[in-house]
């Protein structure tokens, strides 16, 4: 009987022991993991700026002396971005197979929408258009709809010049002309120099002018908008963060950015 | 009654033998609890420091150009952190050049500390609004 009882405090305390090293240990992971992740996020967020620096660094050297920047640039000896610009038209990729003709444009329905533009992918391959940038020299106008090819695909509350609008994608298959059928404004726009950009899946951009009130007459491209992607890195990790932005250079303002999960080769 | 005086003596030693058992395990347990509450308090900080310096990084991004200088703020929005906001012209640029680009750093502290918890660096080009 007595022998039985023997160590019973012992075996308590092992046990006890054991126990509290079991929820010590789990909080010791449960915290280096909590603190891992608070470490990633610092990194993250110093990548995001590092990428924003990107943008504007990336900007300020298209202005400074006309020249696009690609490849990586050292903030310091932690921080980094890594760039890959685009001048909008003749920008290579997609938009290259695209021929916009503006020179049977005309305005209708009280001078209000602008009509007889076409689009053509000259390429063997279907190419998609992804977005629209329309804009015009009277401030005051307001655009409400486009229409391509019979389908609506944009179409929302009346916006102000320069409009970036998110349109449905629209393929175009290879060798295929598709018209545009309008361009709804809110009031006439004779006198008007109309500006139409297509950006493509690919990022790279077409663009076309009109100027009124001579009918497809020439006119002076005015400039075109630079496509930024950057990707902002910190030495010693392999977190990145990827924005892209779109610079109207004529507006001098950034049209549009956002995070892409993308690397910049 | 010999007995009785083993079941005793037995049970003094076990208790000597359970108290420095857990004595020494206790001490190393005790130790790596405290360091991970420690490093708890000290995860705060990070967050804090981390949010606040975004908050400062954000707000300067979105100031105007020309306003967009250097500063010190000790209990940054009242909280007990420092901040230090460094704005420089990157070179070759500066504030006579037509066009020009600032670097602006911002670092946060613990107040009564000057172990730096974060550092956030980006670049503004002169002039450039965001948004359509």
């Amino acid at each position: 009987m007595l022998n039985r009882k023997r160590g019973l405090a012992l075996i308590a305390a092992v046990m006890l022991i054991v126990f509290v090293s079991i929820a010590v240990l789990g909080l010791s992971v449960f915290i280096v993991q909590w603190i891992g992740q608070i470490n990633a996020d610092q990194i993250s967020s110093r990548c995001v700026y590092n990428a924003l620096a990107g943008v504007n660094y990336s900007i300020y050297q298209y202005r400074n002396s006309t020249s696009l920047i690609n490849g990586t640039i050292n903030i310091n000896v932690n921080n980094s971005f890594r760039l890959s610009t685009v001048l909008a038209g003749g920008g290579g990729g997609a938009s290259s197979a695209m021929v916009l003709n503006a020179t049977a444009a005309r305005l209708g329905n009280n001078n209000r929408r602008l009509l007889g533009v076409t689009v053509r992918n000259s390429s063997a391959n279907a190419v998609t258009i992804d977005r629209m940038i329309v804009s015009w020299s009277i401030n005051n106008r307001t655009m409400s709809q486009i229409r391509i090819n019979g389908n609506t695909v944009w179409s929302g509350i009346m916006i102000l010049t320069p409009a970036n609008v998110n349109i449905t994608n629209t393929v175009i298959p290879a060798n295929t002309t598709y018209p545009i059928d309008l361009i709804q404004f809110n009031s006439s726009m004779i006198g008007a120099t109309i500006t139409i950009s297509f950006v493509m899946t690919d990022g790279t951009t077409t663009s076309a002018c009109v100027a009124y009130p001579v009918q497809g007459s020439v006119c002076t491209q005015p400039a075109g908008s630079l496509t930024i992607n950057s990707m902002g890195k910190v030495s010693g990790s392999n977190i990145y963060r990827t924005v892209s932005a779109t610079y109207n250079i004529a507006g001098n303002n950034i049209a549009d950015w956002s995070g892409i999960n993308a690397v910049v080769p | 009654m010999q007995s009785f005086r083993n079941k005793k003596s037995f049970t003094l030693i076990e208790l000597i033998i359970t108290i420095v058992v857990v004595g020494i395990v206790a001490f190393p347990i005790s130790i790596t609890l405290a360091k991970q509450v420690q490093s708890v308090f000290v995860s705060q900080d990070y967050i804090f420091a981390t949010n606040l310096a975004r908050l400062d990084m954000d707000t300067s991004l979105n100031t105007a150009y020309a306003s967009l200088v250097s500063a010190s703020f000790t209990n940054y929005k009242g909280y007990p952190y420092n901040l230090t906001r460094t704005v420089v012209y990157v070179p070759p640029s500066t504030a006579l050049t037509g066009e020009s680009l600032k670097s602006i750093t911002v670092s946060v502290t613990k107040s009564g500390s000057t172990i730096i918890l974060i550092t956030l660096v980006s670049y503004v080009a002169k002039n450039i609004t965001i948004g359509l």
